[in-house]
């Protein structure tokens, strides 16, 4: 499927370009087609093909085609009533390829020999090969180091699937995506459209609800306080600073910088290794007080502390630098105003800071909430979406945000990956950003009008 | 009123908690240090055992010894550094010659789809990459079957699809380009310039500081990415730091954190450095669009 959109979007491209570049004269096209080119194969057919996903069943147990089981089924093979494998080598040269028997004559010169991977690896040019032995009957492909009498196990008749044995045709379970004799599933199962099978599924199944409606919850718990911790921390950090020298303020600010210049990934993991209840640094240290070791990650509420304050960590840096900058762009003059009429430190704060801090702020805000609500590395690498929820049968922690737990239905279910699932989530999330970028570019169109 | 003794209490207590903060800053940094010169260290020591470079070794892939026996790290560490290097400047480079080219047309030119156009790609840009790896494999896979070296386990496809997240800076170079007069382009036009020659030489070297903020952002985050990578990135040879250090912690070797934290360190100051030196422009450049002048 994602061949046929990679296509297609290829045809759309090349269409573009002739257009752009031939038939038409306007220069403006001829610079916008290049990104545009790179914007729909690597941002809009994963998005399509993510929505379609979303639309099947496509997980462990209908991971293929339609097609692809039938040609399963169909080339499935048995071995014939009293017949015994005969070891078998396969050789290959140039194109051709030779199976080498008691029965059958000598391989010719130069012909190399195919290891069992690769032997799977050209199996369907090995599957025709037939062996004709000195009593009358034919051997086939049997194994990868053996030819065998066999038989196919179905065929196909009237376009629907028969099975040799018995004579009796399978029948089709659309709806679940499979083949059935006698109510049990024969071969693999593949994937069928479900429609909005999946979404209803988040919203009505008991367990599914529970699952999500929690995630959603501290998904959003976690982004906002996310923004307040560290917002606060830098707007603090920003005024008090403010009052020092120019020296001062810069030995500080370098110093602030240092965990918004380290790489992420590496300070997550950095934290986790700290954070381990037996061999971290932070235990150890609490020992010399005689407090008993803390289960940073492994317990459901420290588990949560521990993000935020990681998250924290990471994210002051940033609030500091851009709080810096725009109280270095209010003029000195209001301040000295206020200091005539008497105002305290808080007073100043109160009533002059903190207000065009927080009007100049708000679309970075947003974007933070945004960046956060999203924010699968701080999350996963640090807990892995945290202790499991001990009651549930599905695959979620207690810090799990929706994107980590996207992330664990689709690659990681220890029963089964669940992409279609996986990919409803995906697109769930992405309305929910979408909604708020477009509050987000609203309320900078009003602020820059007045 | 205010005495000079409370402006001294005050002043104290300001610094106290400037200086406390930078302490909670300052202790992971390190931490990982002195994890890193321990032979054998676990997150908990401090600078309290024998100290020895053996871990930097291992990381810088130099020969030493180990009771003995010499021991070189099998992992081409260095080797993963450069490619994270060689993959996040092109990235920036590539980045930048495609989104400069697109952000100068919308800003320019009027044409059908402008208003919205940019709005719908950024917030299309926004949509969770999970289900788009699935689709990325598969998309390389396929390319790499027609040109072997944007497949799946090349740098080339790797840059492919870094790529395709141009719309945002799309937009951070609009809006600088829409302060840059028109009266400048046009005396060019009326030299002799064609539109390719007026935008090389005239808008992008006045754009010199969005450009590197924009250059700078996409190399951090390229630098930073280890999602991607460790999915379409298979042979050792070709990884890149964010994903080759992942071995170092995975379970099967659990109490390797002191390589882990030189490799922490070697991986991290290039980053670093680089922020250092520009950390002025990103300021301005992100407070500038929050106050508008």
């Amino acid at each position: 499927m994602i061949i046929t959109l990679f296509l297609i979007s290829f045809v759309i491209i090349a269409a573009l370009g002739i257009w752009t570049y031939f038939l038409q004269k306007q220069v403006s096209y001829r610079f916008f087609y290049p990104a545009i080119v790179l914007f729909i194969l690597f941002t809009l057919v994963p998005i399509v093909y993510g929505v379609y996903v979303s639309l099947t069943n496509l997980k462990t147990g209908n991971l293929l085609s339609r097609a692809e089981v039938i040609h399963i089924l169909l080339t499935d093979k048995a071995l014939k009533e009293g017949s015994e494998p005969i070891p078998a080598k396969y050789f290959m040269k140039e194109g051709q390829y030779f199976i080498e028997t008691k029965f059958s004559a000598a391989k010719p010169e130069g012909a190399v020999q195919l290891s069992a991977a690769d032997v799977i690896a050209h199996l369907p040019n090995l599957l025709d090969l037939k062996v004709s032995a000195n009593d009358g009957k034919t051997y086939s492909f049997f194994r990868t180091d053996t030819v065998a009498e066999t038989f196919n196990l179905f065929t196909l008749e009237n376009e629907k699937i028969k099975d040799v044995r018995n004579n009796r045709f399978l029948i089709e379970d659309k709806k679940n995506g499979r083949f059935l004799l006698d109510g049990a599933q024969v071969g693999p199962g593949f994937f069928t459209f479900k429609g909005f099978e999946n979404y209803i599924n988040l919203f009505n199944d008991s367990s599914l609800k529970k699952v999500f409606t929690q995630s959603l919850v501290w998904t959003f718990l976690w982004a906002f306080l996310s923004v307040l911790l560290t917002f606060s921390l830098g707007t603090t950090l920003a005024v008090l600073l403010n009052e020092s020298n120019k020296a001062t303020r810069l030995i500080y600010r370098i110093i602030y910088i240092i965990p918004y210049s380290i790489p992420f990934f590496i300070s997550v993991l950095v934290f986790k290794g700290l954070m381990n209840k037996d061999f971290g640094a932070i235990n150890a240290f609490l020992k010399l007080f005689k407090i008993s070791p803390i289960p940073w990650l492994d317990h459901k509420v420290w588990a949560k502390i521990s993000v935020l304050m990681v998250n924290l960590w990471l994210g002051f840096p940033y609030m500091f630098l851009v709080v810096t900058g725009i109280l270095q762009s209010i003029p000195k003059t209001i301040y000295e105003a206020a200091q005539l009429d008497g105002a305290t430190r808080l007073q100043t704060f109160r009533f002059l800071t903190f207000p065009l801090v927080i009007t100049a702020m708000v679309p970075l805000l947003i974007g933070s909430f945004a960046f956060n609500l999203n924010n699968f590395v701080g999350i996963y690498l640090l807990t892995g979406g945290g202790p499991v929820i001990a009651d549930i049968q599905l695959p979620i922690g207690e810090t799990d945000i929706l994107i980590s737990y996207t992330y664990r239905l689709a690659f990681e279910g220890s029963m089964g990956q669940n992409f279609s699932l996986a990919a409803s989530v995906s697109v769930l999330i992405f309305l929910m950003m979408a909604a708020i970028t477009l509050i987000n570019f609203k309320i900078s169109e009003q602020r820059t009008k007045r | 009123m205010i005495t000079q003794k409370r402006e001294q209490v005050y002043n104290l207590l300001r610094h106290l908690f400037l200086i406390f903060v930078v302490f909670v800053v300052l202790i992971p940094v390190l931490c990982i240090i002195s994890v890193s010169l321990t032979p054998n260290g676990t997150m908990s020591t401090f600078f309290n055992q024998k100290m020895a470079l053996d871990n930097w070794k291992y990381i810088l892939g130099i020969p030493y010894e180990v009771n003995g026996a010499v021991v070189t790290s099998p992992y081409p560490i260095m080797k993963w550094l450069f490619n994270s290097l060689k993959v996040s400047a092109l990235a920036s480079i590539l980045m930048l010659a495609f989104s400069t080219t697109a952000a100068y047309a919308l800003s320019r030119y009027e044409f059908v789809g402008k208003k919205s156009g940019i709005l719908i790609l950024m917030i299309l840009q926004m949509f969770p990459n999970m289900m788009a790896m699935v689709a990325f494999y598969f998309m390389l896979d396929f390319i790499g079957k027609y040109i072997p070296s944007l497949g799946v386990n090349t740098h080339g496809g790797l840059l492919l699809i870094y790529l395709g997240g141009t719309p945002f800076n799309i937009w951070m170079l609009k809006g600088y380009f829409d302060t840059i007069p028109k009266s400048l382009e046009e005396s060019a036009r009326i030299d002799g310039c064609s539109p390719l020659q007026t935008f090389l030489k005239i808008i992008l070297p006045l754009s010199a500081p969005m450009i590197t903020v924009v250059g700078l952002l996409t190399f951090i985050a390229t630098f930073s990415d280890f999602i991607l990578p460790s999915i379409l990135l298979k042979s050792q040879e070709n990884m890149t730091f964010a994903v080759g250090i992942q071995i170092f912690i995975s379970e099967s070797f659990a109490g390797r954190w002191g390589q882990f934290a030189a490799a922490s360190i070697v991986g991290a100051l290039p980053i670093s450095l680089l922020f250092f030196s520009v950390h002025r422009y990103i300021v301005s450049g992100l407070s500038s669009g929050a106050t508008k002048g």
